[in-house]
């Protein structure tokens, strides 16, 4: 994990609930030589790293019931807020169709279960043809939704996606305004 | 920093303070004690309520970050560090993402998930180092440092 090669384009979130760990404040002080983006996920007002990041994020929750274990409440804090970032960044470069996961990557059982019933939500086709058509995609579900929703074949619904930056919905617009009003 | 400083900086620190509220915790029954901190609990998601307009500020950044290539780098020392790794290493199964686009970085490495590494989080050169480029690259900054 070391020396990742940190360049002006990348976002550092340097987390630490005491807000002055030595660590995190070396991280932000090179990411900001870089011209990295930065913020600082505290649990303190105006931290030391709250006071150096672009952004600073600095959820109070009030002593802990055993003094000074924050792994609890400022530890789920900080889980809620990162749930956030990447959840809510994903979303916001087309991995979700409606509310559905579409870019999960089908890697075990309990994932090819899912990728079906994905593909059965968002286009109400049947256990079968939702078989077929992640066969037909490679087991690629945004692609096979895309392909179910619209009837393209494996390339052009993979070229319509491009087209659309990876965003199901204007893929599927195109083609077919209805389907994504 | 001295030991004295260090311990003047943690008094004034919110979330070392004593909870007057639990002060008898250890009087108390397994019922009582998870009550106890299932009400400490409620005030969690308040305070994350109060500071949604920062996070929803860094999540722009982020996509921003992402179209243009670039990536999300968590840096944190101990349980910090570990919910880094932890969120960075459910978005390429979540999202179908390559490794590498969303990162954890933990002080005092990979072993550090699963020990405690004394004095890891101590050192504001391994968080610089963490994020540096390679080390020539490094050298040669050490050498504008000098000039």
């Amino acid at each position: 994990m070391k020396e990742i090669g940190l360049t002006d384009k990348d976002v550092v979130v340097g987390i630490a609930v005491s807000g002055r760990t030595p660590y995190v404040i070396g991280g932000l002080d090179y990411a900001k030589k870089v011209g990295a983006v930065t913020a600082a996920l505290s649990c303190n007002p105006d931290s030391a790293i709250a006071r150096m990041a672009d952004i600073a994020i600095s959820p109070v929750v009030g002593p802990e019931a055993l003094t000074g274990s924050t792994r609890l409440k400022s530890g789920t804090a900080q889980k809620l807020v990162l749930n956030m970032l990447t959840t809510a960044s994903m979303i916001r470069i087309g991995k979700s169709y409606e509310n559905l996961m579409v870019d999960l990557s089908v890697s075990n059982e309990k994932l090819v279960a899912r990728a079906h019933r994905i593909l059965v939500d968002a286009t109400g086709c049947s256990a079968d043809s939702a078989e077929q058509f992640l066969k037909a995609a490679n087991n690629n579900v945004k692609l096979a939704i895309l392909m179910a929703l619209t009837g393209m074949t494996a390339a052009d619904g993979q070229t319509a996606l491009n087209n659309a930056d990876g965003f199901l919905r204007r893929a599927a617009a195109q083609h077919q305004p209805r389907v994504a009003s | 920093m001295t030991k004295t400083n260090l311990m003047a900086e943690l008094e004034q620190l919110v979330s070392e303070a004593r909870n007057p509220k639990t002060m008898q915790i250890d009087l108390m029954s397994s019922a009582e004690i998870v009550a106890a901190m299932n009400r400490e609990d409620t005030r969690v998601s308040e305070a994350v309520n109060k500071v949604l307009p920062q996070v929803a500020a860094t999540v722009d950044k982020i996509v921003e970050a992402f179209r243009a290539g670039g990536r999300l780098i968590y840096m944190g020392a101990g349980t910090s560090g570990r919910l880094g790794v932890l969120d960075a290493s459910e978005c390429p199964p979540t999202f179908g993402v390559p490794e590498g686009m969303v990162v954890g970085l933990i002080a005092g490495g990979d072993r550090a998930l699963r020990h405690p590494i004394e004095g890891a989080e101590d050192s504001r050169d391994e968080g610089w180092r963490d994020l540096e480029r390679d080390r020539s690259y490094r050298q040669r900054r050490r050498c504008r440092h000098r000039r």
